[in-house]
């Protein structure tokens, strides 16, 4: 099963890329067009999700009932909801609240499974049994539904909606924990460190850390906009943000039922969250490309 | 005429930075019904060589030059063409078998396939070509064997399926890659016979790839001698061997232990082939003195009982050892020797406390182990060290040198931050490193430096012993010759006792003070390392020694002979060289 | 007889993972400010004494143990109580929207198996053709577009501008757009796997076998790759069962997914507890059953 485990984990793209990005002269791939567009569109977003207000034309909640539902204009450079509210707005303010549940949730994930997940793998016994069994429990649940639960028992709101993607993406951060520990464990010099005396949780600091790092950060270049998705899922199905706060998600849903009348207003954060988060996807890819680069260079040398 | 000819044969990989050509200008010629070996150290290009007559070469692979098998162009056909020679005028044999078989699939229809290809596969009955083969093959027990998966079968056994397979449409021309590299000595003799009669039997030429000249000697006609990509010596393995011209074949043959004077360096520059009085160690003694007074047990093990059991439901034991008595004096060598799976390891890891011990016990430096507080356990455990074999993943990647020598010190003796960096150079001097190699990292190294900052941490905590587990197995023979020789020179300095882990007889004799060899978890035979050979007593010993290659060829001196007799051919060897 | 027990003990820890999620569930929900009560209540007006009688009616005022007690002994019966809200047995409400939910994620995951599959084995077989740029573009399209995105953008196109199929209960619609996004989850990591499979030493030996390229691929390198479409798979029908939820919400299919938002944003704690009590079984005979295909492809996890 540990071997399947791997190849999951490779296929998935978080190939466990073990070398360090070493002081010579081994050039990795230079950037192609794609990777600087892709990196230019998250550039971009990060600075509107800081700057957000100062971009903002409108107060993102105005709601100016004379004008709802209006296409492109001067004025409403993409256009206006059901309310009347200005679309570019609360995009500009959406992409702060997309960008920050998504990374929020994505360190939650990382710590809680990833820390859970080495610290259970190092300390062994009763304790591994018992923070996998919690980790297959999480599995075990369908995610969507495991953080609309969630974030309706918690209430709306965004501390909630993080907590509930920490929780639904962490057992992916504890799998590749364990399965790279295991893979240390087998390493002759792990062997070594405890021949001389060495504690498990030392081990862990100076041989496991370094090496689960890099498997952690090609995983959440996968898993980031992965959260960045669920959160726009949970908002559309009306379970996410306060109901006033405007997410993409909620945009979506709520123009959705004047598709006909104002597709403007559903296709503007539609191509939002797909050309942030594949963005983000080109990035990771392209790390990921690079630090195999590196590795095979290594494996030749 | 020729089976297989190579004309300026020349494999080029482009990459973004300048390309490289790991293959440059090869001429070579295989006669019908000859034995041509190609021989060099890792990175020489001779896989690719092999490979390359049937056209199986990476994608990014650029070639020049031309190929004929018969008056077949192989380098000018297409994928096609290539397609109907494979298998029915050349086929291969390769390294690790059971990474070369499909691991989901029966061995027995993995050779069918080769057998419904042959032409006349329709009038044919293929179940009874498939027995015919796997007869021929030595796998008697055809029905047992038909239905087995890959990893139900030894290693032995599947070099004998890849080779079944490799005849199922009898080929003229065999290339054998590495084929006994992973296997055991007694395994290696029955796979070399195996294919010496094949080729007498079925008229094959053979061109054998190997790293090991011993092993060649045993079965080649012919030898080409390839280092960095080209072949730097041509000839008959009579003319190669006795009397080598390029130095790079003279560096070959005087890396081999065999035959060298007991516990002397072995000869490593080209120059200096035949030294008049073989060189002792520096710094120490110029052989051991007879002890004067009782040298004192660093390590004495009895009845020692190592079973691995496995599952907390299905509990499935395994006996690594049992009852295994050793002792180690104070600058001794003990050489254990042994097969794969004879326990050699276990030995070593139920001495450093990480194999279950089930019964006997372990006595380091005088003082029983299991009765022992842990602290005191740990500390006596501090002075006995251990270099493992294989040298990439006994170092962490992630750490630079200087981290790595760091570990020790970290761990045990916790100096002040500044002097570590300074004890850190003077090992890596002592193990003869430059102190710059402080901050490279281990993928920058190669096998014999990586293994020399393994040897270098091991000495960091100063121990009075060391664990050399198959420490010298898997390098090059060049870079083997010189990580022996820095183990005698520190075993000597240092008066270290060493426990010299090895399957290869002629390096453990070569290194060893006594040796024991082990079968089975069980202790065959000990003895002086000069006496032990020759003759064996028991009869698991004499099939060993009788396997292990010998440069003289298959009727060469066994590992055991005098060594007087040995330094006589030598000497005769060296007397005329062809200038 | 120690098959016979290593089946019981993964049986007995599966069992256990069930109920400790239904546990989890049913405090999980009434973690939530309010109950069906008060929801009710704001809606119609209710004055102090009826809600106390109805809380009665419905249980509620018991300890929360005691509900999970009586709630396990029906449950165990088959009898997973009356919806709060709709006061029908919950377990009829979910065999009616079951049979929706099931043909939609199966022929979803049918198509979308089939053609990753189809896309990925036909990139490896030409590598020079288009079907490598097919793959990319696939798992960009999954990455980047969620369902219920590529869900409106296909009724705006499709059902709006086209006209040519009708939007409520469109199954085709939803199948497409569930089953390209499965598509897109598997053809990357499976061609990738396929690459690097296509290295490894076997299929050398094969190829000098004299073998052609398509029966390497299809005999030899394939069936090697089944365990990561099965690994893959695995995962994908675990998310399926939950995901997709979005699509009937949007394409007003009555099937599991939205029968659980409702009872999630209703209060309504049979509902709940039912619904993702069948899904967390569903997933574990997802699992279990991957795991045992796994072993008749694999002869070397057999043995072990």
């Amino acid at each position: 099963m540990q071997s399947t485990l791997l190849a999951t984990i490779n296929a998935f793209g978080g190939r466990l890329f073990r070398r360090p990005p070493s002081g010579s002269a081994r050039r990795a791939r230079l950037p192609g067009g794609l990777t600087v567009t892709a990196g230019i569109i998250l550039a971009a977003s990060c600075l509107v999700a800081l700057a957000g207000s100062l971009l903002m034309p409108y107060d993102p909640m105005e709601q100016m009932l004379l004008d709802t539902n209006q296409g492109i204009s001067a004025a409403h450079w993409l256009g206006t909801d059901n309310l009347g509210r200005d679309v570019l707005s609360r995009l500009i303010f959406g992409t702060r609240i997309s960008l920050l549940a998504g990374t929020g949730g994505l360190l939650f994930a990382l710590i809680l499974g990833g820390g859970l997940g080495l610290l259970a793998s190092a300390l062994g016994g009763v304790f591994e049994y018992l923070a996998y069994g919690f980790i297959d429990l999480l599995r075990t649940m369908p995610g969507i539904l495991l953080a609309l639960t969630l974030v309706v028992s918690l209430g709306s709101g965004f501390l909630s909606v993080t907590f509930a993607l920490g929780l639904v993406f962490a057992p992916v951060f504890a799998r590749i924990a364990r399965a790279v520990y295991q893979r240390e464990m087998s390493s002759e010099y792990f062997t070594y460190s405890l021949i001389n005396g060495a504690s498990r949780l030392w081990i862990l600091r100076r041989h496991v850390l370094p090496n689960v790092l890099g498997a952690f950060v090609t995983q959440a270049g996968i898993i980031l906009p992965r959260c960045i998705v669920t959160e726009s899922v949970l908002s559309f199905l009306g379970v996410g943000m306060s109901p006033e706060t405007p997410t993409w998600g909620r945009m979506i849903a709520v123009s959705s039922r004047y598709l006909e009348q104002n597709p403007v207003s559903v296709i503007a954060p539609v191509l939002a969250l797909s050309l942030l988060t594949l963005s983000i996807a080109v990035l990771s890819n392209n790390l990921r490309r690079n630090t195999d680069v590196l590795r095979r260079n290594a494996a030749e040398a | 005429m020729n089976a297989l000819t190579f004309e300026d044969f020349t494999v080029t990989f482009a990459a973004r930075n300048g390309s490289s050509s790991p293959v440059r200008g090869v001429n070579l010629h295989l006669a019908k019904g000859r034995t041509l070996a190609i021989v060099g150290e890792s990175g020489s290009g001779k896989t690719l060589t092999g490979t390359s007559a049937l056209g199986l070469l990476p994608d990014t692979a650029r070639t020049s030059g031309r190929i004929f098998l018969d008056d077949n162009p192989i380098h000018a056909l297409s994928e096609k063409e290539l397609t109907s020679l494979r298998g029915r005028r050349i086929s291969i044999i390769m390294q690790e078998p059971m990474a070369a078989l499909n691991p989901i699939m029966t061995v027995g229809r993995q050779v069918e396939e080769g057998v419904r290809l042959r032409s006349d596969a329709a009038e044919l009955d293929v179940r009874q070509k498939l027995a015919d083969l796997f007869r021929e093959v030595g796998l008697n027990d055809v029905e047992k064997y038909r239905s087995a998966y890959p990893h139900e079968m030894s290693g032995g056994q599947l070099q004998r399926v890849m080779i079944a397979m490799a005849l199922a449409r009898d080929p003229e021309v065999l290339i054998a890659d590495e084929p006994t590299t992973a296997l055991d000595v007694t395994i290696q003799r029955q796979i070399l016979q195996l294919l010496s009669n094949l080729q007498r039997s079925r008229r094959m030429a053979i061109l054998f790839v190997s790293h090991d000249i011993a092993v060649v000697a045993q079965i080649a006609h012919d030898v080409a001698v390839m280092c960095n990509g080209e072949i730097v010596e041509y000839g008959t393995v009579e003319d190669v061997l006795r009397r080598p011209r390029h130095p790079y074949t003279r560096r070959l043959l005087a890396s081999h232990p065999e035959g060298r004077p007991h516990k002397t360096l072995l000869p490593i520059s080209p120059n200096d082939r035949s030294p008049a009085e073989p060189k002792r160690p520096e710094n120490g003694p110029a052989a051991i003195p007879a002890p004067a007074r009782k040298p004192r047990q660093v390590l004495r093990t009895s009845g020692l009982e190592v079973v691995y059991s496995k599952g907390r439901i299905n509990k499935r034991s395994f006996v690594a050892l049992r009852g295994v008595d050793v002792t180690l004096n104070a600058g001794e060598t003990l050489g254990i020797v042994g097969e794969s799976g004879s326990g050699k390891s276990s030995l070593a890891k139920a001495i450093l406390g990480i194999a279950p011990v089930t019964a006997g016990h372990v006595e380091l430096f005088g003082k029983r182990l299991d009765n022992l507080p842990v602290r005191e356990r740990a500390a006596l455990r501090r002075r006995c060290q251990i270099v493992f074999q294989n040298s990439a993943s006994s170092l962490n990647p992630r750490l630079n040198v200087l981290q790595l020598l760091a570990e020790p010190y970290l761990l045990h003796a916790k100096p002040p931050a500044g002097t570590i960096e300074k004890s850190a150079g003077a090992l890596l001097e002592e193990v003869g490193l430059p102190r710059e190699m402080l901050n490279r990292y281990p993928h920058e190294l190669s096998g014999g430096q990586r293994q020399r900052v393994n040897i270098a941490r091991a000495l960091a905590s100063d121990p009075e012993m060391v664990i050399c587990d198959e420490a010298v197995s898997a390098l090059d023979i060049s870079a083997q010759a010189q990580v022996i020789n820095l183990l005698l020179t520190i075993q000597r300095k240092r008066r270290l006792a060493m426990l010299f882990i090895s399957h290869d007889l002629q390096v453990t004799q070569h290194v060893s003070d006594r040796i024991c060899v082990v079968k089975d978890g069980a202790v065959m035979e000990e003895g002086p390392a000069q006496s032990v050979f020759s003759p064996p007593r028991c009869a698991y010993t004499r099939n060993l020694v009788a396997a292990s290659p010998s440069l003289h060829g298959p009727d060469g001196p066994a590992p055991g002979m005098p060594a007087a007799t040995v330094r006589g051919r030598i000497a005769e060897r060296n007397a005329s060289p062809r200038a | 007889m120690q098959l016979l027990t290593a089946i019981l003990l993964s049986a007995l820890r599966t069992a256990g993972l069930v109920v400790s999620i239904t546990v989890l569930v049913f405090f999980l929900v009434r973690v939530i400010p309010g109950d069906v009560v008060d929801l009710l209540s704001a809606e119609g007006g209710l004055d102090a004494a009826m809600q106390e009688e109805m809380r009665q009616e419905l249980g509620l005022q018991q300890s929360r143990p005691a509900q999970l007690g009586n709630w396990a002994a029906n449950a165990v019966h088959g009898d997973f109580g009356d919806s709060l809200r709709f006061h029908k047995p919950v377990g009829g409400m979910v065999c009616q929207a079951l049979p929706t939910t099931i043909i939609l994620s199966s022929l979803s995951f049918a198509y979308g198996l089939f053609l990753g599959c189809a896309v990925a084995v036909l990139a490896v077989l030409w590598p020079k053709s288009f079907f490598p740029k097919a793959v990319e573009t696939l798992n960009a399209w999954s990455v980047a577009m969620p369902t219920f995105c590529a869900g409106l953008l296909g009724i705006l196109v499709v059902v709006l501008w086209l006209e040519w199929m009708p939007m409520l209960g469109n199954m085709f619609l939803a199948v497409v757009v569930l089953g390209t996004d499965v598509a897109g989850q598997i053809a990357k990591p499976l061609y990738e796997d396929l690459k690097e499979t296509a290295t490894s030493k076997f299929i050398m030996t094969a190829k000098a076998k004299g073998l052609g390229k398509t029966r390497v691929i299809l005999f030899h390198l394939l069936p090697n790759s089944l365990s990561v479409i099965l690994a893959l798979s695995g995962i994908i029908l675990g998310g399926l069962v939950g995901g997709t939820i979005t699509l009937e919400v949007l394409f007003g299919l009555p099937g599991i997914g939205k029968l659980a938002l409702d009872g999630v944003l209703g209060r309504d704690y049979p509902l709940v507890q039912a619904v993702i009590l069948l899904l967390a079984v569903a997933v574990v005979c997802i699992n279990w059953f991957t795991d045992i295909i796994a072993k008749l492809i694999d002869p070397r996890l057999r043995s072990h």
